[in-house]
């Protein structure tokens, strides 16, 4: 009958644009506090990933760095939403240049347009693979001192992630929830 | 002749290998076990090369003299290098470490700085004592002119470095106590543990 199929159809629709609605409260907004949890979505602190943001970070760390002049950050990205997202920057208070980084063997290369994370999927900056290099260190940067990383995503916004600074030989943090 | 092609065919594939975007989002692991080693097998293995070049105290330091009949692993880097260098030099520190007071003593490891406008004698003896603090051989850093570099990659047959040293071959090569390299080591998640099994089968 007429009226079921468009019963149904109001459903599907009222369906839809709920969980439109839920995507976009999800997305962090820097102009108003995040109401659909009770933490705000731009703080992500290591190892967290408690927090079910549209990105969120594990992981993250930095090596203490055997030069003076030159460091390295490593971290996970979790893409928790249903859209790729692209990590633009990395901005460090542990010194005035950073980039980012891959690592294809023999060299590294600069990645001008970001690294894209697909919907649903992580991406893991890992010795040998990705890294943020940290040049003209602030201060020497010693184990047990930790380093404040500002990811600047396309979608997701400022990600704000402390990132322990770990000694020379120490293993890389891990954890199963970021598998 | 073809025998060389094909080692060097090996390798560059294994290069290539080591450094593919499609491994795991967990990192490098390579678990390939070429015959007796863990490491890349080197066929056929490479003699231990001659070459001098100048140590951190500024002394002459001749290569093969200097490390024959010693198990070596020898790197070819530069201090400035974020990422691979000081991670593979952790995991030379980190193999040597896990083995026996008695092998450790018998282990050299040589670095060699493609950078040769930054790296004097003096950076790269700050940065490799922090890899080599309670080993009982000091980590020995070497650094030359831009032709003794070149040269001293040419006889370990690694790639030339480009873009003043920073774009680097960035194999570990192991010479064993009979002066032969039959195996070196690519940048990967579990390359501590394979040094770390290669090294007293090559005479630690």
């Amino acid at each position: 009958m007429r009226s079921t199929a468009v019963t149904s159809l109001v459903a599907v629709l009222v369906g839809v644009l709920g969980i439109i609605g839920l995507a976009r409260a999800a997305v962090p907004d820097h102009s108003q506090p995040n109401s659909s949890s009770g933490m705000s979505m731009s703080m992500n602190s290591a190892g967290d990933a408690s927090v079910d943001g549209p990105i969120t970070i594990t992981n993250a760390y930095v090596r203490e760095p055997a030069s003076p002049d030159v460091a390295a950050a490593y971290f996970t990205i979790h893409n928790n939403s249903g859209s790729s997202d692209t990590l633009q920057s990395v901005l460090s208070g542990a010194g005035q240049s950073t980039s980012l980084h891959t690592d294809t063997g023999t060299t590294m290369a600069d990645m001008p347009n970001g690294i894209t994370v697909a919907a649903h999927s992580t991406y893991t900056l890992t010795p040998g693979k990705a890294h943020v290099m940290i040049e003209k260190l602030i201060g020497t940067l010693t184990a047990g001192q930790t380093v404040n990383l500002q990811l600047r995503f396309a979608k997701a916004g400022t990600i704000n992630v402390v990132a322990p600074v770990i000694a020379i030989l120490a293993p890389a943090p891990t954890s199963s929830a970021s598998k | 002749m073809k025998s060389r092609v094909i080692a060097v065919a090996l390798v560059i594939t294994a290069l290539l290998a080591g450094c593919s975007s499609s491994k795991s989002q967990k990192g490098l692991t390579d678990t390939t076990k070429v015959g007796r080693y863990q490491g890349a097998g080197l066929v056929p293995p490479q003699p231990r090369p001659s070459f001098t070049l100048t140590d951190t105290s500024g002394q002459p330091f001749a290569f093969g003299q200097a490390t024959a009949g010693k198990p070596t692993l020898l790197y070819f880097g530069y201090t400035h290098c974020p990422d691979i260098c000081p991670t593979t030099m952790a995991d030379i520190a980190q193999a040597i470490g896990s083995l026996s007071a008695e092998q450790k003593a018998k282990v050299q490891v040589v670095f060699v700085t493609t950078d040769v406008k930054q790296d004097t004698g003096p950076v790269i003896q700050a940065w490799l004592s922090k890899f080599d603090p309670g080993l009982p051989n000091r980590f020995i850093g070497l650094y030359g002119t831009q032709a003794q570099i070149d040269a001293a990659q040419a006889s370990a047959h690694v790639m030339l470095a480009e873009d003043e040293g920073q774009q680097h071959a960035a194999n570990v090569l192991l010479y064993g106590s009979d002066d032969y390299a039959h195996v070196e080591y690519l940048q990967s998640d579990n390359e501590s543990d394979q040094m770390a099994h290669d090294l007293p089968l090559v005479g630690a």
